[in-house]
């Protein structure tokens, strides 16, 4: 153990890890902090480019990217009530209100002092429990497996989504988007139509180019989106000191616990965190009629409980191989083209890696502190910029990213084929996540279930024979009922409202 | 604007349609000398495509019983989708033949001005973008880009 460790905090000492570090961070605060852009967005335009990196170097840019993205979004936020991640939305409640009243400094501080916590925090549940689950892990076989990706692919559709229906249908599209190519068991061409440029199956880039930059240049042009102007003169950069702070212990340990429990969970990200936080901090809290009117309690829950997402995200990401969120699903995609397979295997083969990510994760959360108290008024520039200039840029960026992975103009076809169909399905309420998490999941689901048939001569038995496949299998199944249960009151009480 | 519960609708026949259509290709699926077929290529597809054609029926009845939580399908400057994606599709059409700094200059002049881009700063953005093309991905990162042309244009 002492030797990996080792072997993971000299990863850090290669100057090319920490330049990746504080260019991920800046890069996800930015990508965090302006409208219209989000993590997996900025992961996605990024991964392209990771493959000139070596492994830790392009992992640490990438994980950089993601803590960063996820405290980017407080700061428009708390200054201009427009969050620029889904999470951040529950900061302005309170945040906003702290403007108003000229203590934006004290709500920026309250937000970055408290992301790093959460985020520290979160690296600490990821040491300590990704190890032993890994260990467990290691006995899986196709039948777990195959129940796995199943229940990590039920739950993620049946919760991001209001709807349950079109949850699980963006899913199936994602586990039929990874049936084009040759297939993995005899290689068969399927779906190819005579395409040379299909042979190799649908380029997992150029699938995360078309789902997140495409649609999100798709939705800029089309809502027509304008650049706000902040006075940055006028906002006060008066910091809460360290003492006070800590007055906020409360808050800071129910809000990292929460957020780190929903991390762990696929499906829940940042803005459940959030929500559920915040929600508990009020319920607890001694002043609760200040919440919603600048209580620095609101601002500290919701910060603290996006981070520490983070490093629950990665414990089933690392140990299982399951993303539980578009910015998770494109880490393993990116860990994937690095030929490193996320799993329990990832902890015997690549302790340097896992030892690697588990250090930089530390480090980076002290990046963004940093960075977050000096450069405020640079990342609230960012809002400026144009989004119209931003779309026909990202779509630029998007394209050579796509043709550079293998040379062809077919990825690029792809990626814009894809991201118009992206573009329709959200404008139709199919969230896209479940299609993203389709995709990763897709060659793990499908080997799997025809493995574990194979083995067991056809019979379906197999899964509700073996504890864990059943019990992943009921609690996949657990997870249907729950959000057709929730459909149904929400229509009742939809219908309700129009009745009176 | 569209009512949603019309788009919704057609979305879910568009997939009913296509799963039959996909289900159709699966029949042409080789199967592998000694392999049982039900578990061949077209086992998981056809799973998938029974799924999407029973979801998507359920999601008829259940748009066509229930109210909605938005009526209006808000479409904005939707006509700017087509014009952008035919953009793109020049692009990726016309990028190894005229090469990449000729064909991402054009492009991205037409996406600013479809995206209502002052004239003056169309030019600007162009032009500071192909530069960072070439400092970043041809000098820095060695992306083999097409050229075409353009080096023998170069001392």
């Amino acid at each position: 153990m002492l030797e990996n460790w080792i072997l993971g905090v000299s990863q850090l000492g290669q100057w090319q890890v920490l330049l990746a570090m504080v260019l991920g961070v800046g890069l996800g605060i930015i990508v965090g902090a302006m409208p219209g852009l989000s993590g997996p967005t900025g992961l996605a335009l990024m991964i392209p480019f990771t493959f000139v990196l070596s492994p830790i170097v392009a992992i640490v840019l990438l994980i950089s990217i993601y803590v960063g993205a996820e405290y980017g979004g407080s700061i428009t936020a708390i200054t201009i009530n427009t969050p620029g991640t889904p999470s951040g939305a529950i900061t302005a409640i309170d945040g906003y209100p702290l403007t108003q009243q000229g203590q934006t400094g004290r709500a920026l501080s309250i937000s970055i002092m408290s992301s790093t916590t959460g985020g520290v925090f979160s690296t600490i549940c990821l040491v300590l429990f990704s190890i032993p689950l890994a260990k467990v892990a290691i006995a899986f076989g196709p039948i777990q497996f195959f129940a796995l990706g199943v229940f990590g692919l039920t739950i993620v559709a049946s919760l991001v989504s209001g709807n349950w229906i079109k949850g699980v249908i963006s899913a199936m599209i994602g586990l039929l988007i990874v049936t084009v190519g040759a297939e993995p068991m005899t290689g068969t061409f399927r779906f190819t139509f005579g395409q040379p440029a299909l042979w190799d199956g649908v380029s997992f880039v150029a699938a995360m180019l078309g789902l997140f930059a495409i649609t999100e240049v798709f939705h800029i042009l089309e809502s027509q989106l304008k650049s706000r102007v902040v006075d940055t003169a006028k906002i006060s950069t008066e910091r809460i000191s360290w003492f006070e702070f800590g007055r906020l212990w409360k808050t800071l340990s129910i809000s990292s616990i929460l957020g780190t429990i929903i991390g762990v969970m696929p499906g829940a990200g940042a803005s459940i965190g959030s929500i559920v936080a915040y929600n508990e901090a009020k319920r607890v809290s001694s002043t609760p009629e200040k919440f919603g009117k600048g209580a620095p309690e609101g601002v500290c829950a919701s910060e603290t409980a996006n981070n520490a997402t983070v490093g629950g995200a990665l414990v089933p990401l690392l140990t299982l191989g399951v993303p539980g969120s578009g910015s998770t699903a494109i880490l393993l995609g990116a860990l994937a083209l690095q030929n490193i397979n996320p799993g329990p295997q990832l902890f015997e083969k690549h302790p340097d890696i896992v030892f690697g990510i588990f250090t930089s994760l530390f480090l980076a959360n002290f990046v963004m502190l940093f960075l977050g108290l000096k450069f405020i008024r640079l990342w609230l520039k960012v809002v400026e910029v144009s989004p119209p200039v931003l779309a026909a840029l990202i779509f630029s960026v998007a394209f050579i990213g796509a043709f550079s992975v293998g040379s062809s103009v077919g990825d690029v076809v792809v990626m814009l084929v894809i991201g118009l169909m992206g573009h329709i399905l959200r404008k139709f309420g199919f969230p896209l996540i479940p299609v993203v998490i389709g995709l990763v999941l897709g060659d793990m689901i499908e080997i799997s279930l025809r493995r574990a048939l194979i083995l067991s001569d056809g019979s379906y038995v197999v899964f509700f024979t073996d504890p864990i496949s059943l019990g992943l299998l009921i609690a996949a199944a657990a997870s249907l009922v729950f959000a057709i249960v929730r459909d149904i009151r929400a229509a009742r009480r939809r219908q309700g409202f129009e009745s009176v | 604007m569209t009512s949603r519960k019309g788009g919704e609708i057609l979305v879910a026949l568009f997939l009913i349609v296509g799963s039959i259509l996909g289900w159709i290709e699966t029949a042409k699926f080789e199967v592998e000398p000694g392999m049982v077929k039900t578990l061949g290529p077209a086992f998981f597809p056809q799973i998938l495509f029974t799924g999407i054609a029973l979801l998507a029926i359920a999601l008829i009845i259940q748009t066509a019983r229930t109210t909605p939580a938005t009526d209006m399908v808000q479409w904005g400057y939707w006509y700017k989708v087509p014009l952008a994606a035919g953009v793109m599709l020049f692009q990726a059409l016309a990028f190894e033949e005229l090469s990449t700094f000729v064909a991402v200059g054009i492009s991205l002049l037409l996406l600013l001005w479809v995206a209502g881009v002052k004239f003056k700063n169309i030019f600007l953005v162009t032009a500071s973008f192909l530069i960072f093309v070439y400092l970043f991905f041809v000098l820095l990162l060695r992306v083999p880009l097409p050229m075409q042309f353009l080096p023998t244009l170069m001392p």
